[in-house]
């Protein structure tokens, strides 16, 4: 077994249907969250790492996978403007039952444009700072504001209100944005 | 009442990960292990491949020995802290280059939007299509590459991953357009949180891959540039 094969092991043992789930939350279908998982992890281990432990390996793979995931939405829609025929993915494929409790919440992300939902999955999944989101994404700081504002009032539009996130450093800087610009 | 939405979202990809079908590890192993042997097989014929473009008529070897035509192609490894390459292609006779870029305006701390066109010429029947968006690439005036997008994902070599529809086929005697942000910060390098690049002037180049379809052919890595690239405060913007 070559170095490194040990945590890839690991890591989709212990921590691939954590990491489908994560994917999930941003692609809308579960195949294609495995598929996204996937590829992050080739993506991650496809160059040697050497000392990755497995919390640290998790990270780098979750970042593939939000990469991935934003790369694929660009060019699709790259394409599909000079391709017009070719097929579009269905925004949301259908759960498996287990699920069913959590369409509400999954139905209404995907209705958010690409940028706005990962925005929406870091801040309020992953508890980020508006710094680190800005920076994961390579966005400035105001656009990632803007982008988490139109999600949480589409959102609340869907859903009813929404909490403030209870904690990250700048949680009520966050949601005083939001409340801001509404 | 009001969602939690942090409650909400955990229960969704706890419930949705519990319920997928899963996937093992032998498989995704299997394709770590070839793309490290098409990574460490690139890297040991970059040399051989600069002098077949000359002998095989102006036609690039790609390491699974299809061919690909004269490219405006990096003579080396495209790297963090490292000098950027030369660029490459027989003068005057390639086929295939990344052309007429517009830059957006370029802000401290955020991104520069890039427009280009990929010139292809004829891809001699090989059926091929274009890897996700063009790598953005930044230079230093010493020549040396500060920044860009994701530069790792050049030479990674994931055609065996890569649906051709889903990416879209590149046909010869075409031209595409190409489009990218590209964020204004230093290299990502491990470990670190990537940090703006300072204001000044850079050069920006784009690089774009082109993949053989379900892998035939390899890649070819097509480089434009360079642009100049002036990255401004946006207290500068102001006159301050």
């Amino acid at each position: 077994m070559a170095a490194g094969d040990e945590v890839v092991e690991q890591l989709i043992e212990q921590r691939g249907r954590a990491l489908t789930g994560y994917a999930y939350l941003l692609c809308g279908d579960v195949h294609d969250a495995e598929d996204l998982v996937q590829d992050a992890l080739v993506k991650t281990f496809g160059r040697r790492r050497a000392g990755l432990r497995l919390d640290s390996a998790e990270a780098y793979v979750r970042r593939a996978v939000l990469t991935l995931y934003l790369d694929r939405w660009r060019t699709r829609k790259r394409w599909s403007l000079r391709w017009p025929v070719a097929a579009e993915p269905a925004e949301v494929a259908s759960p498996e039952s287990a699920v069913a409790e959590h369409l509400d919440v999954v139905a209404a992300l995907a209705q958010l444009p690409p940028q706005q939902r990962a925005c929406t999955v870091l801040r309020f999944y992953d508890d980020l700072p508006v710094a680190e989101i800005a920076d994961q994404l390579g966005l400035g700081v105001g656009t990632v504001k803007r982008y988490l504002s139109l999600a949480t009032h589409r959102l609340e539009g869907l859903l009813g209100p929404i909490a403030a996130p209870t904690d990250g450093p700048d949680a009520d800087t966050c949601l005083e944005t939001v409340l801001e610009t509404r | 009442m009001s969602i939690d939405l942090h409650t909400a979202l955990h229960d969704a990809a706890r419930t949705t990960g519990a319920a997928a079908p899963g996937f093992g590890a032998r498989p995704v192993l299997g394709r770590i292990h070839r793309r490290r042997q098409r990574r460490a097989a690139a890297q040991g014929t970059v040399g051989a491949v600069a002098v077949g473009a000359v002998t095989l008529g102006f036609l690039q070897a790609s390491d699974d020995g299809e061919v690909w035509p004269a490219a405006a192609s990096p003579e080396g490894e495209i790297a963090c802290g490292e000098p950027m390459p030369a660029v490459a292609a027989p003068e005057g006779l390639e086929t295939v280059h990344v052309d007429d870029a517009t830059l957006g305006p370029a802000i401290f701390a955020g991104s520069v939007h890039v427009t280009a066109s990929l010139v292809v010429g004829d891809l001699e029947g090989l059926p091929a299509h274009l890897r996700p968006e063009p790598v953005g690439i930044i230079v230093d005036r010493d020549g040396t590459v500060v920044g860009g997008t994701e530069l790792d994902r050049l030479g990674e070599g994931a055609t065996d991953t890569v649906d051709a529809l889903e990416y879209g086929p590149v046909a010869g005697g075409t031209s595409v357009d190409l489009s990218a942000d590209v964020g204004l910060n230093r290299c990502d390098v491990a470990g670190t949180t990537p940090q703006p690049l300072h204001g000044g002037t850079y050069s920006l180049y784009l690089a774009q891959v082109i993949g053989g379809v379900d892998g035939a052919g390899g890649e070819l890595t097509v480089v434009g540039g360079p642009w100049p690239l002036t990255i401004v405060t946006e207290a500068s913007m102001r006159g301050d």
